[in-house]
C-alpha cells in the first residue's frame, strides 16, 4: 500500500500542536524539522507504534472527510482512547513534547513516588532546539539564537499570529 | 531501530494534503506519490542546454520562470541569477570603467568590478568626503614609488590597486596559501552603493549620526538602475607552484595594514596576485535582504567525502598526513613574515548537483566562447537567498541555503551549527552604522570615521 506517512504525520502534528500547517511544513522549507521529528518518533517508539498511530489518524481523517480544520478534532478523540492504547496516547504526548522543546522525553514511572515518576529529555540537534515551538508562543526566540535586527529589544514584538504562522 | 517510513522531499500546505488526502480516499485509497505528478518546468541545464548568452548586463532580478515553483527549482533560478551577475562583472571594462564596447568576456583583463570604489577609499580619515565616481584615492604613503599597480597599463581598471586586508570574519583567522603567503582581501561597491554612501553622508561618523535613521539601499519601486551592489574579492601571492594562466590576475599594491593586527609594521610590496574568491551580493527590488552569490577558483580545495583527485590545490596539501583541516594559523599574525605554515583547508558542505551542472554549462559556454579563458576556472559554491522575504517575525527572509561559506572568506566557520556557522544574511543581518543603527546588511559602514 502507497502511504504518504508525511502527509498525515504532519497533518496530526497540526492537531496536536495547535500551529498551522505553514508552521510546521513551510512551502519552501530550508530546514525540514518534520524528517528529523517523523524520524525521532519513530525510532524512539517500540517497533511499529508510529505506524499504527499514523494509521489510525489517516482512518479517522479519511472517515471524517478529509476535511481541513478536523486534525484537532481527530487528535481529541484519539488522545481520549478511541482506538488508542495507553502507549500510543503517551507517545503522542511525547510527539507534542518534541514539537515544542525540540526534544524527546523519556518518561519513567514510579507510582512510589510523589510525582508518579520523572521525564528526561533530550534534544535532538541545534536545528531541533532553534525550531522549538515554544519559543513561539512566547513571541520570542531561543537563547543565543536570533534572527532580529541589533536593537530589536526596545521594540514590542510581532503579534502572537505571525508567531503562528510564520517559521522561525 | 531503522527507520521505516517513506517521506516525500517536499511539504504540502495544509489545504493540498486534505486535498490530496481526499483524492486518495475516492479513488484507489492511496495518497498520490510525487512520482505521479506532472514534471515540474526544469531550467535548461537540468537536461538541455543552451543556457542564457554571455551578457555584459548585471540582471536587475531574479526570474523565476516556474507557476509554482518549489525550493530547488528556486535555488536554481537563484543560481543562474547568480552566474549572470558573475559574467557580467567579470566584463572586460573600458575607459570608463563600464563593459566595453565590443568586447567579450575570456581575456584576463581588467573587469567592470574591478572600477568600482573600495572600502578604502569611501571611508576616508576623519570622515573627509570621497573623490566622486572614477576618481582614484592616493595608496598609503608606504606604497609610494612602487609602481603603478595596473596589470594593463592601457586599461583605466586599477583595483585592486591596495589589498589592506588580511584578516576573515569575526577575526577567525588569516587564511595561508600553499606558498606561505596571507591571502588578501578586497571589498568593492558599484556606483548605485557608492552614490547612496555620498548622497546621504554615510561615509563619516558624524555624517550617520545626521541621518539619523536605520540605511537602506533600496531603489525606488520600478527604478531602472541596477541597485546596490558589493563585491568582496580574496586574492592569492602567485608564485611558486602557481600557474598564472589559470587565474584572474591583478598587479597590486599588497599593503600590511598594521592596524590590523597588533605589533605588525606598516609595509607594501607590488605583487601579481591571482583571484581566488568572489562574494557579490546585490540588492535587488525582490530581495531586500539582498542575493548573496559566492564563487571560488576550481583549485581552491578539496570537498570533505569527495575524491581528491587534482594534483595541485591552491590551500590544501595532499602530502601532508599531519596536517589538521580547518584549523587558523597559530597568533601572532604577521602578514609580513616571509613564509607562515600554509591552512590545510577542505569544504564542510558539497555543491549541490545542480549547481555542478550548472558550473559545467558556463565553463563549457565559456570555453567556447574563448579558449583558455581563465573565467573558465571559477565555480559557484552557492545562492543564499530569501525564501520568505517578507516574514515578520524573521529579517532576514528564511534564508535558503542556511548556511554558504566560501573557504577563502569564511574558511573556519564552515559548518551547519546555527548562530556560528557561515551565513551570509544571518551575518549581516547583525550589520549596524556607527549610530548603532541597523545598516541594511552591510559592515562597511561601520569603518566610517
Amino acid at each position: 500500500m502507497v502511504f504518504d506517512y508525511m502527509d498525515y504525520f504532519v497533518s496530526m502534528s497540526v492537531g496536536l500542536t495547535g500551529f498551522s500547517s505553514d508552521a510546521i511544513a513551510p512551502q519552501l522549507d530550508t530546514i525540514d524539522i518534520k524528517s528529523a521529528y517523523l524520524a525521532a518518533f519513530d525510532e524512539n517508539l517500540p517497533t511499529g507504534m508510529a505506524e499504527q498511530i499514523l494509521e489510525r489518524y489517516k482512518t479517522l481523517f479519511v472517515a471524517g472527510g478529509s476535511k481541513p480544520g478536523s486534525e484537532e478534532q481527530i487528535v481529541g478523540q484519539m488522545l481520549g482512547g478511541s482506538g488508542t492504547s495507553a502507549a500510543q496516547i503517551l507517545a503522542m504526548r511525547q510527539l507534542i513534547f518534541l514539537w515544542y522543546a525540540g526534544a524527546w522525553p523519556t518518561v519513567q514511572s514510579d507510582g512510589n513516588s510523589s510525582t508518579g515518576g520523572q521525564t528526561f529529555s533530550t534534544v535532538l540537534s541545534a536545528d531541533s532546539y532553534t525550531q522549538g515551538l515554544v519559543w513561539r508562543v512566547m513571541q520570542s526566540h531561543p537563547m543565543g539564537s536570533t534572527t532580529y535586527n541589533y536593537g530589536y529589544w526596545a521594540s514590542n514584538p510581532p503579534p502572537l499570529s505571525a508567531y503562528l504562522e510564520n517559521p522561525v | 531501530m531503522p527507520h521505516i517510513f517513506r517521506t516525500y522531499p517536499r511539504a504540502l500546505p495544509l489545504a493540498a494534503a486534505a486535498l490530496a488526502l481526499a483524492l486518495g480516499a475516492c479513488s484507489d485509497g492511496q495518497v498520490r506519490s510525487e512520482a505521479g505528478a506532472p514534471p515540474r518546468p526544469q531550467q535548461k541545464w537540468n537536461n538541455a542546454p543552451p543556457p542564457p548568452p554571455l551578457s555584459s548586463t548585471i540582471p536587475q532580478d531574479v526570474s523565476v520562470p516556474q507557476s509554482n515553483p518549489d525550493l530547488q527549482a528556486l535555488q536554481d533560478d537563484f543560481d543562474l541569477f547568480s552566474w549572470q551577475s558573475f559574467i557580467a562583472v567579470n566584463w572586460p571594462a573600458g575607459p570608463d570603467g563600464n563593459p566595453k564596447p565590443g568586447a567579450t568576456i575570456g581575456p584576463d583583463v581588467p573587469t567592470v568590478w574591478e572600477n568600482w570604489k573600495e572600502s578604502r577609499e569611501i571611508f576616508l580619515p576623519g570622515g573627509a568626503t570621497p573623490p566622486p565616481w572614477g576618481q582614484d584615492t592616493p595608496p598609503p604613503a608606504v606604497c609610494k614609488g612602487l609602481g603603478d599597480a595596473t596589470l594593463h597599463l592601457t586599461q583605466v581598471g586599477k583595483t585592486p590597486n591596495v589589498l589592506d586586508e588580511s584578516g576573515e570574519p569575526f577575526e577567525t583567522g588569516p587564511l595561508i596559501d600553499q606558498n606561505g603567503q596571507y591571502v588578501r582581501f578586497a571589498i568593492l561597491t558599484n556606483q548605485d552603493m557608492f552614490d547612496n554612501i555620498v548622497s546621504n553622508g554615510l561615509y563619516s561618523a558624524a555624517g550617520q549620526k545626521k541621518f539619523g535613521k536605520p540605511a537602506n539601499f533600496a531603489l525606488p519601486p520600478n527604478s531602472k538602475q541596477v541597485g546596490a551592489i558589493m563585491v568582496k574579492s580574496a586574492w592569492k601571492v602567485l608564485g611558486a607552484n602557481d600557474v598564472a594562466a589559470r587565474f584572474h590576475t591583478a598587479k597590486a599594491l599588497v599593503y600590511t595594514n598594521p592596524g590590523e593586527h597588533e605589533g605588525v609594521q606598516a609595509a607594501c610590496k607590488l605583487q601579481t596576485v591571482g583571484l581566488v574568491g568572489l562574494h557579490i551580493a546585490h540588492k535587488t527590488q525582490g530581495e531586500p535582504q539582498w542575493v548573496w552569490s559566492s564563487f571560488e577558483h576550481v583549485d581552491n580545495v578539496p570537498t570533505q567525502g569527495e575524491p581528491i583527485d587534482k594534483a595541485h590545490y591552491n590551500f590544501y596539501n595532499k602530502a601532508c598526513t599531519t596536517c589538521q583541516v580547518n584549523q587558523p594559523p597559530p597568533r601572532p599574525w604577521n602578514p609580513n613574515n616571509a613564509y607562515t605554515q600554509p591552512t590545510q583547508v577542505m569544504r564542510e558542505i558539497a555543491l549541490t548537483d545542480s549547481t555542478k551542472r550548472l558550473n559545467a554549462t558556463y565553463q563549457a559556454l565559456l570555453s567556447k566562447n574563448y579558449p583558455g579563458t581563465v573565467w573558465a576556472n571559477y565555480e559557484l559554491i552557492s545562492t543564499q537567498w530569501p525564501t520568505n522575504a517578507k516574514n515578520p517575525i524573521d529579517p532576514t527572509g528564511n534564508p535558503a541555503p542556511a548556511f554558504l561559506a566560501n573557504t577563502t572568506l569564511e574558511t573556519y566557520i564552515q559548518g551547519r551549527v546555527p548562530r556560528a556557522s557561515s551565513s551570509c544574511m544571518d551575518c549581516h543581518n547583525n550589520a549596524t552604522m556607527t549610530t548603532g543603527l541597523t545598516s541594511d546588511f552591510t559592515y562597511l559602514l561601520q569603518r566610517a570615521q
